[in-house]
């Protein structure tokens, strides 16, 4: 604790208070240099648009963009069923942003594990969502879930590989 | 070295650390949400690098991004946002905030560490060619 304050507070009291505060602040830490407090010099609007269109390029010709780790992996194995069931909650729900959402993150985590027919269906259902095709989501969330259980074995196999490794 | 990582989806966080293989004497704080970001600066944390998500709950990246640069004892952080983002407008405001990269979700190992680690060894942004030199 730095100060004591009673209540109802005068308004003087509590100006001299933060005085109090502020001068202990400013004598206790090193005075702020403009040079090395400065923001650091940022990407210009070009430069970004250039970087991000160079990473689309890239990502578009990457059949795999990480080599996932049985961490990894593991971690996808406990987040992706969590992510169906959003997507079904989110369709029982009539909710197409939850959906949107699901099925978003679900597409980005199925590329990293190497999961490409989960993901390919979780672009599908992004796609449904957005243009709010609610009638195609219900069979597209079930392909997707169908083509998870099919993979979660391989997937389970190469956890125990990695962890024996 | 310090690094700080915000986003709401661990195996996306995961996937960062694995494709930025980061030396072990590297101290990597890795929290759920803007708000939880701030805290931990705030509480004394000293980064040489930020990556954050641009969606997040609570306090998302741009609001985060934006705290940081009104703040001066924050406003010098080094920021990389990631998004799987790629429309002009999200660009723009980004790049209005001094940001010294972005990274395209999902990651590409490739593209990451040649982005990341030329701020982790000596503060340099690398900045690409311009589309119209």
């Amino acid at each position: 604790m730095n100060d004591y304050l009673t209540k109802p507070t005068p308004l003087p009291e509590m100006d001299a208070a933060l005085c109090r505060a502020w001068k202990h602040r400013s004598s206790s830490q090193p005075p702020v240099q403009n040079s090395s407090r400065r923001e650091p010099p940022g990407l210009s609007v070009e430069e970004l648009l250039a970087s991000v269109e160079e990473a689309v390029t890239a990502q578009n010709s990457s059949e795999r963009l990480i080599q996932p780790s049985a961490k990894l992996t593991q971690l996808y194995l406990e987040e992706a069923p969590r992510r169906l069931a959003e997507m079904r909650a989110g369709y029982a729900d009539r909710d197409l942003t939850k959906i949107a959402h699901a099925a978003h993150v679900l597409k980005g985590n199925s590329r990293y594990a190497g999961a490409d027919d989960v993901a390919k269906i979780a672009t599908e259902v992004l796609r449904a969502a957005e243009a709010q095709r609610t009638d195609a989501i219900e069979s597209l969330v079930s392909a997707a879930e169908s083509a998870f259980d099919k993979l979660k074995p391989e997937l389970l196999s190469r956890v125990n590989q990695g962890d024996t490794a | 070295m310090k690094l700080l990582i915000a986003d709401d989806d661990k195996v996306s966080r995961t996937a960062l650390r694995e494709a930025l293989a980061l030396p072990a004497d590297c101290d990597v704080y890795e929290v759920d949400d803007g708000q939880a970001a701030l805290d931990i600066l705030c509480d004394g944390l000293k980064p040489e690098l930020c990556i954050f998500d641009v969606k997040m709950p609570r306090v998302d990246g741009v609001e985060l991004l934006q705290r940081i640069r009104r703040d001066p004892h924050l406003k010098h952080l080094k920021i990389v946002m990631t998004s799987a983002a790629r429309d002009r407008d999200t660009i723009i405001t980004l790049a209005k905030l001094q940001i010294s990269g972005y990274l395209l979700k999902p990651y590409d190992a490739a593209k990451v560490k040649p982005l990341i680690q030329p701020i982790l060894a000596n503060g340099e942004t690398p900045r690409p060619a311009s589309r119209n030199p």
